[in-house]
């Protein structure tokens, strides 16, 4: 009589466990596929993530932590753009649901000012390129509109601040007031994330988070690094 | 174009150009007299753009101006956390919190070669005359200088006529001789540590660490590396001495804490800003090495103003031998000058013991104003 190893069991196992699991998937995307095309496409219109043109303004709050007022307004221009759509099984509800998902490269020219009490208002302008991932997988149509996205966005810019109280700086003779500012560079990077409304009604709105880190240099004899917060809103031009 | 804005998000709008209109709206007093007084400057000189914060009674002539510790500390400290200093002296007299070069909220930009003994001397002498100029030239003018703040103070007053500026010359646990600074704290770890050990402390395990390093540790000479595994354990000698109850704990009260939370939270205060400063300059180590090697002996002669000497006996940082050395070493005639020790007191005396500091403090200050 054939006798079989520990690993040749093992391995009859794990093909079992592999064939099943093909089973149940072809058997849902078997359920899916007969399914009524008219469905369908009402699935894939009710999800799709609309597309509001390529510029869009932004605006919000900016600052050094959540309790220092700042603000940032920019413009943003979406330079690429690719959508996809699925059809997916919902086992439980034994029906089909889209999910839609966009992706999208875009950049952005920015200014923002925020104020650090007693210690300086800094201000800057930066241009930035970003990635956005768009998905709307609800199941639901009543939450249909719930579009969430993340991000990422590098950038660089030219910041300035400008000293809180009186700055004063000796000439040879006497103390004489400055403006008390100094300019530095600034990369920037800033991962996010948000939803869109675009579909609630007649709103074409977004909102978003996204905390943010950015060096000052040069600063004292190397850099500075500064980390914020953006929340804010965007809508179409 | 199709914006749609609900009433939360005008709301929001509104309070974000509210925010806005206060951006520019920095206060722009100067020299201001009164009794509560609380004024911002910023000094630039040589690159950096350092604040001074002057609060108190201005009225009263008499500005105490701190010299914080570290190097790459910050002078906030001494008015947010050290309450029990800064408001008796701020009901009497006006207090200039500096923020030197690379430290605290200080900003700006300038070479590494800058930071350097000559160019902290030079800003000190800067800070002084800005005093000067805002306040009037009758104004009586105290140093304050703590731990590092200390050494910078000797270095000032020792340096040119710079101290006929100055009143009175207040040494808070501050150094002047780094090498007997580590031989005498390494001594007083080692004497510490055995006496905590027979008497069998709960941190006798600890202590006993404390004492195997300074009996395998001989100072002779300076090096950096030796300089900062010493000050290390010094700190931990202070937390076990104030676990063991040698050292008075600074109990802080609710509305202490309070304060402090909201300084830091709504305040000046900018952690990652203070980090950086601090990593620059101890970082650099041009002015660590400067300062290690070189020993004020001989040019504390040259200080002949009234000067307070205030020490914590347990102070394993800058050990009272450091202050005694001090004391003997200045040119001041010895009726106007004095060396205080806090039994209970680590390497802060005015967080340890508050009331018995203060009251030297003042009475220091109203002696020679």
């Amino acid at each position: 009589m054939h006798s079989y190893t520990h690993h040749q069991l093992l391995l009859l196992l794990i093909g079992c466990l592999i064939l099943t699991c093909c089973h149940t998937k072809s058997f849902a995307q078997k359920k899916a596929k007969s399914s009524n095309n008219e469905v369908l496409e009402e699935e894939i219109s009710r999800n799709n993530i609309p597309n509001h043109g390529k510029l869009r303004l932004k605006a919000g709050y900016f600052g050094e932590f959540l309790v220092h007022p700042g603000v940032k307004v920019g413009l943003e221009y979406t330079l690429w753009r690719k959508d996809k759509q699925k059809i997916r099984y919902w086992k439980r509800k034994d029906k089909e649901y889209a999910k839609s998902r966009t992706r999208t490269i875009f950049m952005a020219g920015n200014t923002a000012a925020y104020y650090h009490p007693n210690n300086h208002t800094g201000t800057f302008l930066n241009f930035e390129v970003g990635y956005r991932k768009y998905k709307n997988k609800n199941k639901k149509s009543s939450r249909a509109h719930r579009i969430k996205f993340k991000e990422i966005a590098v950038g660089y810019g030219y910041y300035r601040y400008f000293l809180h109280g009186t700055t004063l700086k000796w000439n040879g003779d006497d103390f004489v007031r400055t403006l008390g500012t100094q300019g530095a560079f600034m990369p920037y990077f800033g991962f996010g994330w948000g939803r869109d409304f675009s579909l609630k009604g007649k709103q074409t709105h977004s909102w978003h988070v996204r905390p943010v880190i950015f060096l000052e240099i040069p600063y004292g004899t190397l850099g500075l690094l500064h980390y914020a917060i953006e929340m804010g809103w965007s809508f179409p031009l | 174009m199709n914006i749609n804005i609900n009433k939360i998000q005008l709301a929001i709008l509104c309070l974000m150009i509210a925010g806005l209109s206060l951006l520019f709206t920095a206060c722009n007093k100067e020299g201001t007299i009164g009794e509560a007084v609380s004024d911002l400057y910023h000094l630039e000189h040589e690159g950096a753009d350092m604040p001074i914060v002057v609060e108190g009674n201005t009225a009263s002539k008499v500005f105490i101006l701190i010299l914080h510790g570290g190097p790459g500390g910050n002078a906030k400290i001494y008015n947010d956390v050290v309450l029990r200093m800064s408001e008796p002296l701020e009901a009497d007299y006006a207090v200039a919190y500096w923020d030197q070069r690379s430290s605290g909220n200080s900003k700006g930009r300038f070479s590494p070669n800058k930071l350097n003994l000559e160019q902290m001397i030079e800003d000190t002498d800067m800070v002084v005359e800005l005093l000067k100029d805002q306040y009037g030239d009758d104004i009586s003018l105290f140093l304050l200088g703590h731990s590092w703040g200390g050494y910078l103070g000797n270095a000032y007053l020792a340096t040119g006529n710079n101290q006929e500026k100055i009143a009175g010359w207040i040494d808070v646990d501050g150094v002047h001789d780094f090498e007997l600074m580590m031989r005498a704290g390494d001594a007083l770890m080692n004497e510490i540590a055995t006496q905590q050990i027979n008497e069998g402390s709960n941190q006798r395990v600890l202590w006993q660490e404390i004492k195997d390093f300074t009996d395998e540790t001989e100072v002779n000479g300076i090096s950096l590396q030796q300089f900062s595994e010493i000050n290390r354990y010094a700190y931990v000698a202070e937390g076990l001495a104030t676990t063991d109850g040698l050292i008075e704990i600074a109990n802080f009260e609710a509305s202490e804490l309070f304060q402090l939370l909201w300084h830091s939270a709504f305040g000046s205060h900018n952690p990652i800003t203070e980090a950086t400063n601090s990593v620059m300059i101890q970082g650099t180590g041009n002015l660590m090495n400067q300062i290690i090697n070189r020993p004020l002996g001989e040019e504390m002669g040259k200080i002949t103003i009234p000067s307070l000497f205030l020490w914590g006996q347990y102070d394993f940082v800058v050990p009272p031998a450091v202050g005694q050395d001090a004391l003997e070493k200045i040119g001041t005639p010895g009726h106007q000058k004095s060396l205080a020790i806090f039994g209970s007191s680590g390497h802060s005396p005015m967080l340890n013991q508050p009331d018995p500091f203060m009251e030297l403090l003042i009475k220091f200050i109203e002696l020679y104003k």
